[in-house]
């Protein structure tokens, strides 16, 4: 194998009127992977998703599936499957009716859709109900129903719009690995579209972050987090914290910048930002220390806790610095760092390998 | 106790104000029609006895009883007359119905698909003929149909024919009647089913490799049956009475069931046999409604 990717989007823009959904971009999905399209709404996720499925046509750029130019061929053409957020089963056919569907449409003999269908029903633990109709069906039920429907035709790509958000909390947890394990039993491409970074985190190998239909950042999910490559995926792909200032000198492997408020921070930097130039250093909570005041002088800023909260065995703060800052603190509750009272004086820091200023 | 008894009250009138309209709209005057049905023609004021009176006494209204008969009704069964006017009624309101379905299903989708803030003014246009007069607008058709209408002038003028075209007074003319006057009664009912559908529900069915075609026949005309239904209904069982359209536009040869009912009722002066003719209306087109009824028990709940 090897060589050219599943799905390639070469320099793909789609644009509504005055507004540019999705701007000259490029993307490459191999098989047999399970990418996440993460971005707030509104940031051309749906767009770019509705481009691959076929039901948009680009401006320009290039669409290819398997090496195959499939820009101008129509959604019906195409051997890219999607669930939809609505999931969109069709009201006056029984559960199996519906993931027949698709193989009824490529006309197979009605002993191997029957046999397939059941498969399916298999996959999505649904044994028993396909003679049910989908208003007969719990929101979950649908959900599996939807995905047995579109994973029928084996297509060599799946497309799944938001397909956690219309289920309760609990639901969405299990589902989660279930999709996982749908994923790795058929070797199918899993491209979601998610606007909610914890679903990309739990499920994906890689994710691309978007904004402003154009992608920030590509990468598996603890790379985007460790190393966030813009202040929009800092900020999008997990809780952190930040300190916006100006470049005051160079540092080994990094920068020292100085904030508005007259504090004086270093921090690890992958880019070479001109002395004075404006940076944002993103720390996330669980790097950040709480020591008694005199332990630490250097890095950080004394301040005060604001008050705790305790959640899933992790302490989390809210200190606020004598510069004014604010600052959200996560410690291990095992790690023992839970001591500390509303008011007391602590000295916040942080080491600067675990910090990143970022220019964007 | 004391604040539901009122409301039960209100509720008992509520129930009871449907059920009070039919016995006083429908089934008071139709007892009156099999009434008049069950008696004999007669030269008098009204034209048929017995008629009842208070004067009678008991021994009286058991003698008028006895003079009731089904004599009419045997005369509407075996007279081919009734029988053809009848069939051809069937057949003219079927072809209509059919004609009207498949010019209003294209018109219905497009308004349903069109975009959203259209739709509004889109339903007005439709039933805009309603603001003139029906009959009126039956006449303004034979303006338009007749050997020196106004088509028949622009297609000479264009010299797409050489001999005017007679449409008018001929079952052609009725077919247009027809389907022009309850255009609007099959659309709403079609527009309301296909507005409500899913759009992702076509997409789904690309997505799936139905073709357009497919999808139209899958997914789009099952979805609109209820509304597919209603239409057919309600165009279908008022043409098949429908008395106006025939009488204007259609030709001497032209039978339909509401000219015979007329006929017997003001030329014949026939009232119990024009009201046999009525009541065998009646029990014809009950058939579709209870159909109708039916289908709606099998659609699914929403």
């Amino acid at each position: 194998m090897g060589g050219a990717p599943l799905l390639r989007l070469a320099r793909v823009t789609k644009a509504y009127g005055d507004v540019v959904a999705v701007r000259d971009l490029s993307l490459d999905i191999p098989a047999n992977e399970f990418f996440a399209l993460l971005g707030p709404s509104g940031c051309g996720k749906t767009t770019l998703m509705r481009l691959i499925a076929g039901f948009e046509t680009p401006d320009d750029g290039r669409i290819y599936l398997d090496g195959q130019d499939i820009t101008d061929l129509p959604p019906h053409l195409r051997s890219i499957n999607m669930m939809f957020q609505s999931y969109a089963l069709f009201p006056h056919m029984s559960v199996a009716q519906n993931i027949a569907f698709g193989l009824k449409q490529e006309g197979r003999p009605r002993q191997e859709i029957a046999s397939r269908v059941e498969d399916m029903l298999r996959l999505v633990q649904m044994v028993g109900l396909g003679e049910r109709r989908p208003d007969q069906l719990s929101g979950g039920q649908r959900q599996r129903v939807a995905l047995a429907r579109a994973l029928i035709k084996r297509p060599k790509l799946l497309l799944l719009d938001e397909p956690l958000a219309a289920l309760d909390r609990k639901l969405r947890h299990d589902t989660q690995f279930e999709l996982m394990q749908a994923q790795r039993e058929t070797g199918t491409s899993f491209v979601v579209v998610t606007h909610d970074q914890d679903e990309a985190m739990v499920m994906a190998h890689r994710m691309a972050v978007m904004r402003a239909g154009a992608i920030d950042q590509i990468g598996a999910p603890r790379e985007v987090y460790e190393e966030p490559a813009t202040r929009h995926v800092a900020g999008f792909v997990g809780e952190t914290n930040f300190f916006e200032g100006r470049v005051i000198q160079y540092m080994p492997g990094g920068v020292a910048i100085e904030t508005s408020k007259g504090l004086k921070l270093e921090a690890f930097c992958q880019q070479h930002p001109a002395i004075g130039a404006k940076v944002t250093i993103s720390i996330r909570p669980e790097n950040l220390r709480l020591s008694a005041p005199g332990v630490f002088s250097s890095n950080g800023s004394a301040g005060e806790i604001l008050d705790q909260v305790f959640r899933e065995g992790l302490s989390s703060f809210r200190v606020k610095l004598d510069t004014g800052d604010l600052v959200h603190v996560r410690k291990s509750v095992s790690e023992g760092g839970a001591q500390h009272a509303r008011g007391e004086r602590v000295f916040v820091s942080f080491a600067p390998e675990h910090a990143r200023a970022l220019l964007t | 106790m004391s604040a539901r008894a009122p409301l039960s009250a209100l509720r008992r009138f509520v129930l009871g104000a449907p059920a009070l309209w039919l016995l006083l709209f429908f089934l008071a005057p139709f007892a009156l029609v099999m009434k008049i049905a069950l008696s004999k023609p007669a030269i008098a004021q009204p034209p048929y006895e017995p008629t009842f009176s208070l004067a009678d006494g008991w021994h009286g209204f058991l003698d008028k009883l006895g003079a009731l008969s089904f004599d009419t009704f045997d005369l509407v069964i075996s007279d081919d007359l009734y029988l053809s006017a009848y069939l051809s009624s069937l057949r003219l309101a079927a072809i209509a119905t059919l004609l009207t379905l498949l010019i209003a299903f294209p018109l219905s989708l497009a308004m349903a698909r069109a975009p959203k803030h259209w739709r509004t003014a889109l339903v007005m246009l439709a039933i805009a003929p309603f603001w003139t007069s029906f009959l009126i607008r039956i006449y303004a058709w034979i303006m338009l149909l007749k050997e020196e209408g106004l088509i028949n002038k622009l297609l000479l003028s264009l010299g797409l024919i050489s001999t005017p075209l007679s449409i008018f007074a001929t079952e052609g003319a009725v077919l247009i009647g027809i389907v022009y006057s309850y255009l609007p009664f099959m659309i709403l009912p079609l527009y309301n089913a296909l507005e409500r559908q899913d759009p992702a529900l076509l997409e789904a069915a690309s997505d799936l490799g139905a073709t357009p075609f497919t999808s139209f026949w899958t997914i789009t005309v099952p979805l609109a049956r209820s509304g597919i239904f209603a239409g057919v209904l309600l165009v279908f069982i008022p043409a098949v009475g429908e008395f106006v359209i025939p009488d204007l536009l259609g030709g001497s040869d032209t039978l339909m069931i509401g000219r015979t009912l007329w006929n017997e009722f003001f030329d014949n002066r026939d009232w119990p046999t024009a009201s046999a003719v009525a009541i065998f209306l009646l029990v014809l087109l009950i058939a579709p409604l209870m159909l109708y009824e039916r289908q709606q028990m099998r659609e699914p709940a929403r």
